[in-house]
């Protein structure tokens, strides 16, 4: 019923969420009834301005007509990786973004779409005697190998920055995108089997602080004063709103200065704070119905180039959100994913909007 | 088909979120309401010992001492009145201002409010014995830098301060914070992710009073790494006395290994008044004097480098012109007609070779040469030589100088290029603009054969050698290079030479001065140059601002050189 008109309520959806966003970022911007952060909050509000545009902008843009742009983006995606991981070297190690004057772009958000349009397009190469693209068709070597190779490059950059969060989501969209392109399932089962394997492998080159997060996660006493600390003190916020929040602008947890991190990857804690159980309550659903929405898009979709890149949209916007609010709640390791729509941070929310607006041209073009 | 197998996954996963919210906020929500109210968990920060900076003989140039400071800690004060007149008193304070910069300071009733720092022995032990009659002032020991040297190698070292808004969001990846002290300029700044170290702190619970009940977790801090520098501090001491008052800069590189020994400008200042803070008006001074005693002038300050450039003018003759030898002679009239221009020479030298012009820095000489090589050999060459890019030295914000072309006139004044265009260019004025460390780089090319070495500061850091940069051959013939650096002797070993004062016995220095003009101001004075004549080590580039002449500049390299050489540093 609701997802008859799927792109109705994706953009309800996104409009309900970006304004929640704001809302909740002005509460976290003050502290004790002063608004200590007016900067990121009229920052924040211009990209809200931006990324309505770059919406508009794509949905309008034939979907089709982006698979010229997948090499050259891949390609570009992939240098600007590299650019940051090398100018960064003679200050400290690496870093992450890169400064243009004011603002500062962070390229592996870039990445997250660069990848899903290149895959999409991967998976939607077709023979001349095919109607449609028939990936099920394709062996091991075409069918997951390469693909997995296209992913790993950026996944291995991203690792080296070190951003363990990124990388896990680029491996994430690969599997979505690999398993919805209908990839023979063996083939599927036998990497996730490979993968599980490697696992203690992979474990010696993750970084200290890398290792010392998920142990924390076991057991958050251990680092009292590092990322335990955030844990115990999201868990705090979110718990003490019960069932329907100490309301708007009221917080005390979140606006005092316990989290860092509020406005960004801990910006849930302000919500469930301030809004309780009620408000997180309507906010999984919000992003539940945007997700089914997005799939439903991907089911209708005529071809398999637009099935395949709404799709991994979907798994792009689900797995931030649901590793953020785990991570806000301790269900999970904190790694360091924003929650799409509601984190504070340009480029995350610039590419979501691009990616939301193919959705949406997917849509319309059925 | 998977696609709904899969959307059925996904809203599994969100289910379970739904779980978890529900422990939270449902189950633990009462437990954690309670903990909210009083929230008893604290973080207190315990900085880290900073590390410190030598030269390269293992000097300490900047440390850090321990300092007595006077504290209040809110949750214990009982009668704030009383204790602030008190504290008046011992430290000799106005009470206003004391609760003033109580009121600043105030963050929580357990973190202890700074009121006076670095309180003479003598006071904090009187504080001690009153204390019990105080409660709530306390004197913390802490770690606080100290810059023994004051001005010296000021624009080197930089100085250190709170973190600005700026800083924050750019290095908060990086583990900074609000209140965080950090390096403003120069090595402070540039290497500050190495010396500043890991907090440390400690976790504790308090009661809702906010009165510590028990001590959870500690973690110590971990200390920062010393960083060596290349500067040798008392040839930078003897640079820096010399500088003292006037406006410029004055730079000694290696010339193969692009080691910085000497970098200094002047006005300076003093970095404790930053770590102080009492001293307001220096401050204020240090920040809006128009003389700018916080600018490098050493690798930021941009100028006409008059007749040093001459060198280049020189080797983009001998790139242009295969058959110019240094016999070729012109004859100074003591001016020339270029277009429909007079351009004057300083003087009037007569028939001059390529050696004696370069040894009385003849203009006419270098017209000629400048218009044998035309404006497009000239751009090329000074570009070979290093200028108008950056060096790369590892110090912040650097200038890089700007060396005019025809299409940058062509698009920026909508003109075509003059012959006196090339004119003012062949002698290091109209539009060229150096710094003095490119100037002493270049020298650095002339002298070592034909390479250009990155100029560096840090020598190693927590004790491990940091590699220089390899050095970049330039593509100018050994043969022309050979015959620059010859003619560069003849300034100073000629008896009426332009940098005759530089004449002293056992380092044979070669040099080259300018004196470029300013529009309505005074003329910038230049030397820059090398030595020994054989087997050249080290570069040098002596630069005063408004001075009048270059030869002030020479004065002050004699100066220089002839105190390294007495107190054996130059051999």
């Amino acid at each position: 019923m609701m997802t008859a008109r799927p792109r109705k309520v994706i953009t309800i959806v996104i409009f309900i969420l970006l304004f929640f966003g704001l809302l909740c970022l002005y509460s976290s911007c003050h502290q004790k009834g002063i608004f200590v952060k007016k900067d990121i909050f009229v920052k924040q509000l211009l990209w809200v301005g931006v990324g309505w545009g770059v919406l508009f902008l794509a949905s309008r843009y034939d979907y089709r007509s982006l698979k010229t742009w997948v090499i050259p983006l891949y390609v570009v995606s992939l240098l600007c990786l590299f650019y940051v991981l090398f100018s960064g070297r003679a200050i400290m190690g690496a870093q992450r973004w890169i400064s243009l004057g004011e603002f500062s772009f962070q390229p592996s958000e870039l990445g997250k779409f660069a990848l899903i349009l290149t895959l999409a397009a991967y998976y939607s190469i077709k023979a001349s005697y095919d109607l449609q693209a028939r990936p099920r068709a394709l062996g091991a070597g075409r069918g997951i190998l390469l693909p997995l190779l296209i992913t790993l490059v950026p996944t291995g950059m991203v690792l080296l920055q070190p951003d363990l969060g990124t990388a896990i989501v680029y491996l994430f969209i690969f599997a979505s995108v690999a398993l919805l392109a209908e990839v023979r399932m063996r083939y599927l089962l036998s990497l996730a089997a490979a993968g599980l394997a490697l696992m203690p492998l992979f474990w010696h080159f993750l970084k200290d602080y890398q290792k010392s997060r998920l142990m924390v996660f076991l057991n958050p006493n251990t680092d009292p004063l590092g990322a335990g600390y955030t844990i115990i003190q999201s868990k705090i916020a979110i718990g003490s709103g019960r069932f329907f929040g100490k309301g708007w602008m009221s917080g005390t947890q979140s606006q005092l200065n316990f989290l860092a991190e509020r406005h960004t990857d801990f910006i849930f804690s302000v919500w469930g704070e301030e809004w309780g159980f009620f408000g997180s309550f309507v906010l999984v659903v919000l992003y539940a119905l945007l997700i089914v929405s997005i799939l439903r898009v991907a089911e209708l979709a005529r071809d398999m180039f637009g099935r395949l890149l709404a799709a991994g949209v979907a798994a792009l916007v689900f797995f931030h959100a649901f590793i953020n609010i785990a991570m806000n709640i301790g269900m999970c390791p904190v790694v360091g994913l924003p929650l799409p729509f509601m984190s504070y941070g340009g480029s995350s929310l610039v590419i979501n909007m691009a990616a939301i607006g193919i959705v949406l041209n997917i849509a319309r073009q059925k | 088909m998977r696609t709904r197998t899969y959307g059925l996954t996904l809203l599994a996963c969100f289910c379970l979120l739904l779980f978890g919210l529900a422990s939270v906020q449902l189950v633990g929500g009462g437990r954690y309401y309670e903990l909210g109210l009083k929230n008893t968990i604290r973080l207190i920060p315990e900085e880290p010992y900073r590390g410190r900076i030598l030269d390269r003989n293992q000097e300490v140039i900047v440390d850090n001492i321990l300092s007595f400071d006077a504290v209040m800690i809110p949750q214990e004060v009982s009668d704030k009145d009383r204790v602030l007149r008190r504290l008046a008193d011992i430290l000799s304070m106005d009470v206003d201002e004391i609760a003033a910069r109580y009121e600043r300071g105030y963050l929580n009733p357990f973190t202890p409010v700074v009121i006076a720092e670095g309180v003479s022995k003598s006071v904090a032990i009187r504080l001690e014995e009153e204390r019990l009659e105080m409660p709530g002032v306390a004197v913390e020991l802490n770690s606080r830098r100290l810059y023994p040297f004051g001005t010296t190698a000021a624009h080197v070292i930089g100085y250190l301060g709170e973190i600005d808004r700026g800083r924050i969001t750019r290095l908060k990846e990086y583990g900074y914070d609000i209140k965080d002290k950090v390096g403003y300029g120069g090595i402070e700044e540039r290497l500050d992710i190495y010396m500043r170290g890991q907090k440390g702190g400690r976790q504790i619970e308090v009661d809702n009073r906010g009165r510590q009940v028990r001590l959870l977790g500690y973690k110590p801090p971990v200390p920062g790494e010393d960083v060596t520098l290349t500067i040798d501090l008392e040839l930078q001491q003897i640079a820096d006395g010399l500088l003292n008052g006037r406006k410029g800069a004055v730079v000694v590189m290696d010339v193969r290994t692009g080691e910085i020994l000497v970098l200094s400008s002047a006005p300076a200042f003093d970095p404790n008044v930053f770590v102080d803070r009492r001293d307001r008006r220096a401050m204020n001074h240090y920040l809006t004097s128009e003389d700018a005693p916080l600018f490098n002038r050493a690798i930021r300050g941009q100028s006409p480098p008059g007749s040093v450039f001459k060198i280049v003018t020189a080797a983009a003759a001998m790139r242009e012109n295969k058959k110019f030898t240094p016999a070729a002679s012109f004859v100074c009239h003591g001016q020339m007609k270029i277009g429909n221009r007079f351009f004057k020479c300083w003087s009037t030298h007569g028939t001059q070779d390529f050696y004696a012009a370069m040894a009385h820095s003849c203009d006419i000489y270098f017209y000629e040469l400048g218009l044998m090589a035309g404006p497009d050999q000239l751009t090329h060459t000074a570009k070979e030589f290093g200028l108008s890019e950056p060096t790369g030295i590892d110090l912040p914000r650097e200038a890089s100088g700007f060396i005019p072309s025809r299409i940058w006139k062509r698009l920026t004044r909508f003109e075509g290029w003059y012959d006196g265009d090339t004119a003012n260019f062949s002698i290091g004025q109209g539009f060229v603009l150096t710094t003095p460390l490119q100037l002493a780089r270049m020298m650095a090319v002339v002298a070592n054969g034909g390479y250009l070495p990155t100029p560096h500061v840090t020598k190693a850091v927590a004790g491990r050698e940091v590699p220089a940069a390899a050095a970049k051959p330039v593509r100018i013939s050994r043969e022309h290079l050979e015959r620059i650096r010859t003619s560069l002797r003849f300034p100073v070993s000629q008896e009426n030479g332009t940098a005759r004062m530089l004449n002293i016995a056992g380092l044979d220095i070669c040099a080259k001065t300018g004196t470029a003009q300013v529009y309505g101001e005074e003329s910038h004075g230049w030397v820059a140059g090398f030595f020994p004549f054989k087997n050249p080590r080290y570069a040098f580039c002596v630069f005063l601002e408004n001075a009048g002449s270059g030869s002030y500049a020479v004065i002050l390299a004699r100066d220089l050189f002839r105190e390294a050489q007495k107190r054996g540093k130059m051999s």
